[in-house]
């Protein structure tokens, strides 16, 4: 059920507070340090080029995402304080394979947050977008580089809360306001988002990758579905079947043979 | 074989004061196959022909290179090392598509720099070269799927430091 945009917050009045932030957040073991920009081309780059250095944990959270990007160079746009824009800073103590786990526990993480918020299914697709009666409400893109000191990893996420974008920016989008019961800040959702997160980093870190992808697998709602991907010589359609212990999604294609698809989206069609 | 000094009884310094064939040279009549050498901001990794054999993976043959054509760089095969990528994915030798890629073949790299991305799962492997030359062969296609330790370039690390 579609619930028109709540009559008394919008973003005019939501603003976020580091140190708010801060307290609430105050025993999280790994996302440790709150930084609200008023605004930020882009909260991966800026931690990407401008706060490379700085310890895990660090959060980077913007009232105004000017230049927000997605896959791929698209851009992701939203009105001032009307969505969650954020960026974590992580140094994963964990093998390059199981990278892809760290937006898994950021999908779940967002999933968990939302499902007790609105009225309509949340469901994860294939690898990490969160959806919301079937339109996307999150989007997360992990950008990182990999030396011989290590992994930067850095991982962003967007939440849409008051407004979905419009539609010749992001189609088939919606945002949380649309479908809760009651007003919703962005404090509310972005704090139980990171405690959770927190939580899943503290699980994977101690060993508990196996459990984590277990989890973000039996809560995949692609699976069973009609695909479309990007094969190697184009696009390919066919049936979501699994999905790897490398994430990567398999798909029965009409012939029966088996495809295993590790990038882009696995769009599915109406 | 294997063999790693950092900072061992060799005189680096004094070696690459000297030029770098006679460290080739000692390389080869050591029978080492395998050499890795890092002091400070300096770093040196050499295999040996009989290393070469041994993993034809690093002879310069595997593709027709991508990009503008160059004039060979006939590089000695011991100073030709491939980049390899890191994780199974998708390459992409640009940021975006429509935008210049991040390195072409005759272009001088250097520790550190983007040569372009892996991706996984939505996650953006930067992939940054550790090793310093001119890149002279691209062995992998924009988009193409690429495997743990798929050879995504070749770089004749001898062009660098003839350059220094």
């Amino acid at each position: 059920m579609q619930l028109p945009p709540s009559p008394t917050l919008g973003a005019d009045d939501d603003h976020l507070s580091s140190v708010v932030l801060a307290q609430r957040l105050s025993a999280n073991r790994v996302l440790r340090e709150y930084r609200v920009l008023a605004e930020v081309g882009s909260t991966n780059t800026y931690l990407l080029e401008e706060a490379r250095e700085a310890d895990e944990g660090l959060v980077i959270l913007a009232e105004y995402q000017t230049a927000g990007r997605g896959r791929l160079g698209r851009t992701w746009v939203a009105p001032a304080r009307s969505a969650i824009s954020c960026s974590i800073l992580l140094r994963p103590r964990l093998p390059i394979r199981d990278h892809f786990l760290l937006t898994a526990a950021c999908a779940l993480a967002v999933r968990a947050t939302l499902a007790p918020l609105v009225t309509a299914p949340v469901r994860v697709k294939w690898p990490n977008d969160v959806l919301l009666g079937g339109r996307k409400v999150c989007g997360i893109l992990a950008e990182t580089t990999h030396s011989s000191n290590g992994a930067v990893f850095v991982l962003g996420f967007g939440v849409n809360v008051h407004v979905a974008p419009n539609a010749d920016v992001a189609t088939n989008a919606t945002c949380i306001a649309h479908h809760a019961s009651l007003p919703t800040t962005r404090t509310d959702v972005v704090v139980p988002i990171l405690i959770t997160l927190d939580a899943l980093l503290v699980e994977l870190y101690a060993g508990g990758s196996e459990r984590l992808w277990r989890e973000w697998r039996d809560g995949l709602d692609t699976i069973g579905r009609e695909v479309e991907v990007d094969g190697p010589t184009g696009k390919l359609r066919g049936r979501a079947v699994d999905v790897g212990r490398d994430g990567g999604l398999v798909v029965e294609l009409p012939d029966g043979t088996h495809y295993t698809v590790y990038a882009g989206d696995a769009i599915e069609p109406p | 074989m294997d063999a790693e000094h950092k900072g061992s009884e060799l005189d680096l310094t004094g070696l690459l004061d000297d030029g770098l064939r006679e460290l080739i040279e000692l390389v080869s009549d050591s029978g080492v196959t395998e050499l890795r050498i890092e002091r400070g901001e300096t770093r040196l990794f050499i295999k040996s022909a009989a290393a070469e054999a041994a993993a034809p993976q690093f002879a310069p043959q595997l593709a027709a290179p991508v990009g503008a054509p160059v004039a060979p760089a006939q590089p000695t095969s011991q100073s030709v090392l491939p980049i390899t990528s890191p994780i199974v994915g998708s390459f992409f030798s640009a940021a975006r598509p429509g935008t210049e890629p991040f390195v072409q073949v005759g272009d001088i790299i250097a520790p550190g720099q983007t040569v372009g991305i892996v991706e996984a799962m939505k996650v953006m492997n930067n992939i940054e070269s550790e090793i310093a030359g001119r890149v002279v062969e691209i062995l992998v296609q924009n988009g193409q799927a690429v495997e743990y330790g798929t050879e995504l370039m070749l770089v004749d690390t001898s062009e660098a430091m003839s350059n220094e």
